[in-house]
């Protein structure tokens, strides 16, 4: 990596994508999804202009927001009730990290990106892909779509800087949140088919 | 004036305008028929680079229209898509029931329709990800119902279109980079499979297709059939359109063993699925996979006859789906249970509208004298040429959805306690009776519709 300090984010980026996929609650996976989002800009601000990584940056924390204010149950843990629930969700989320480790020098060769931001942009990709694989909750299937679309844009948006197509995709992050805002809308009771 | 201001700033327009009206669902129906008809109309008569002459008004179209430095291209190629399109927007417009369907559907039927125009029109193409992502995201708030509990099937349908999106901007993204040289054959292999993911998971490819018959099961089905008839028309139209647009793609040699291996497979997976489906909105996504498959097939001929039989199935395929969710609807509208259980003996009560599921059916699975026959026909004797097993494969898989038809017609015509008596109003039968006679004249008189949609296809992409 260029700059030391990166090592220090990715920890505690891993660290809280880990809190992402453990979480019993809306509250931790928000807390866990801002601490994602915040690490990613701290890492985007060496190589992009402030403007652009502050976009990105707020874009992230808006998508929470529409989520966070959607009226509903706040528990959302009812696909971790065991033990070995969680250990299975450590463990996948622990291979990937592996996986990112040991290919990280032909990805970021080809990607022709630093390790500093393919590195963590991987990480998320991949803890996207594990909540959309394994949740059954809707809230954490969108946390993990949005999860996946933020992993996606940092790598996308260093490949690519044209600024419409970088619009249009934070566009496409908040539409998501509003989309699955409107999706967990409960249902009028009494009349659920 | 431009084309694409004519196909999608003006509908996009309305659209905004119409959800000001909200409360007259009437209103938002009559301007919903005008426009869309207007639109295929224009699109169906007038040549795109021509002068067009209302009243007094000389209006130049012109192809091409400058957005924030990215250009939208229409041209007399597109033209057969966009009268299909708003063709398809009619016709589900005009048999909207507006007590039964939301009044939302106006207008965001519209903005879908002139966002997936947008799609089709974008240049470079790479952008037309971002924007179909924007129409699923509105099909997602056309279709949720409040008084369903149906987030299972919407968010299987946002996951897997949304998907889509990275695996095409990323295709895009690799081949903006990669020039056409032997030495490049790695990146461009890549690009070829990143590409073939997302157009997959678009089409609901197998083994990406899961969402489709829980989407329709969780959705009324007269927009689920909407969504059904424009989106999958679209991307294909999209596939087509990018396929010939790249030489090294179109002339690799996997790309016609992997498209038909996977309709086929779709097609024999599909039969086998809807052979042993007792709900019945989940044989309305059946269908529409059945017909992917088959159009996968007709595509990887490569051939001008395979394309112009794809170009030319749209027909039977938009009109017998249309049909099925129309009938379906009336029956859901009656409160019958659209399940196996439900529909026993429903012919005795509803004549019309079960009769008029059952020629939809007969129409898709391809049964002589019916729209689809002299098409499905044709594709068999153009797969034989290529690979004789092929066609059993494709023919065992018919079999399987020809079973699950024969299946539902039996439990329609089940013996019921009540006598026979025709509860759907005048207008339904009569828009019943017309589609169902134009599905068995079409299958009459194959010309007839070959002579209509053929000066249109001759200026569509062909994989030459």
């Amino acid at each position: 990596m260029q700059n030391w300090v990166n090592y220090f984010l990715v920890f505690i980026l891993t660290a809280a994508l880990f809190g992402l996929i453990l979480a019993n609650t809306r509250r931790l996976m928000m807390i866990a999804f801002g601490v994602v989002v915040l690490m990613l800009f701290s890492i985007n601000i060496q190589f992009w202009s402030f403007g652009f990584a502050a976009s990105k940056f707020l874009t992230g924390l808006m998508a929470m927001l529409i989520l966070a204010l959607t009226p509903g149950q706040h528990i959302v843990a009812n696909t971790i009730k065991s033990g070995a629930g969680r250990i299975f969700y450590s463990v996948s989320f622990s291979f990937c990290i592996l996986l990112v480790l040991f290919t990280i020098q032909k990805t970021t060769r080809f990607l022709a990106i630093g390790q500093d931001q393919s590195m963590p942009a991987l990480l998320v990709l991949l803890c996207g892909f594990i909540l959309l694989g394994i949740a059954q909750h809707p809230f954490r299937i969108i946390m993990g779509l949005l999860t996946t679309i933020t992993g996606f844009e940092v790598l996308y948006s260093a490949v690519e800087q044209s600024l419409l197509v970088n619009g249009l995709l934070g566009a496409v992050v908040l539409l998501i949140a509003w989309v699955g805002s409107y999706l967990l809308m409960p249902t009028t009771p009494g009349e659920e088919q | 004036m431009s084309a694409p201001v004519i196909w999608i700033v003006f509908p996009l327009v309305v659209a905004l305008g119409q959800l000001f009206l909200l409360k007259y669902p009437t209103i938002l129906k009559l301007t919903g028929i005008v426009v869309s008809l207007l639109l295929a109309l224009i699109a169906f008569f007038q040549p795109i680079g021509n002068v067009l002459r209302i009243g007094g008004t000389v209006l130049d179209i012109r192809p091409d229209l400058q957005f924030l430095g990215r250009a939208l291209h229409l041209d007399n190629g597109d033209r057969f898509i966009l009268a299909g399109l708003f063709g398809i927007l009619f016709l589900y417009t005009f048999l909207w029931n507006t007590h039964t369907v939301p009044a939302k559907f106006a207008p965001l039927s519209l903005a879908i329709s002139a966002i997936l125009v947008a799609a089709l029109a974008v240049q470079p193409f790479l952008y037309a990800a971002v924007l179909v992502e924007l129409a699923v995201l509105l099909m997602i708030v056309l279709v949720k119902d409040n008084q369903m509990n149906q987030e299972k099937g919407i968010i299987r349908f946002l996951v897997y279109l949304t998907l889509a999106m990275p695996f095409i901007l990323f295709s895009g993204w690799i081949l903006g980079g990669t020039q056409a040289s032997p030495s490049e054959q790695e990146n461009l292999l890549g690009a070829a499979i990143t590409l073939m993911i997302g157009f997959s998971l678009w089409l609901a490819v197998f083994p990406f297709h899961s969402w489709v018959p829980q989407f329709s099961r969780a959705v009324q089905p007269y927009l689920s059939g909407f969504i059904f008839s424009l989106f999958p028309i679209v991307v294909l139209f999209v596939a087509v359109n990018y396929i010939s647009s790249l030489v090294w793609l179109r002339s690799a040699s996997y790309l016609a063993p992997v498209l038909s291996s996977t309709g086929i497979i779709m097609i024999v997976t599909t039969g086998l699925w809807a052979s042993v489906e007792r709900d019945v909105k989940r044989v309305l996504g059946y269908s529409v996979l059945l017909e992917t498959g088959f159009s996968l097939i007709m595509i990887s001929f490569k051939t001008e006859q395979g394309l112009t039989l794809m170009y030319h199935s749209l027909f039977p395929r938009v009109l017998s789906l249309a049909l099925m969710v129309y009938t379906l609807s009336i029956l859901h509208q009656a409160g019958i249970a659209l399940t196996h259980d439900g529909f026993q003996g429903v012919i005795r009560q509803y004549p019309f509208a079960a009769s008029g599921f059952l020629i939809s059916l007969f129409t898709i699975s391809g049964f002589p004298l019916f729209a689809a026959f002299p098409i499905r026909l044709e594709l068999l004797y153009q797969l034989g040429h290529i690979s004789v097993p092929s066609v059993i494969w494709t023919v065992f898989g018919l079999s399987g959805f020809i079973f699950a038809v024969i299946r539902l017609f039996r439990v329609m015509t089940l013996p019921a306690p009540n006598n026979w008596r025709i509860h759907e109003s005048v207008t339904q039968v009569i828009i019943i009776c017309t589609v169902s006679l134009v599905l068995i004249l079409a299958g009459l008189f194959p010309q007839l519709v070959e002579g209509i949609i053929k000066p249109f296809t001759a200026e569509l992409p062909l994989l030459r």
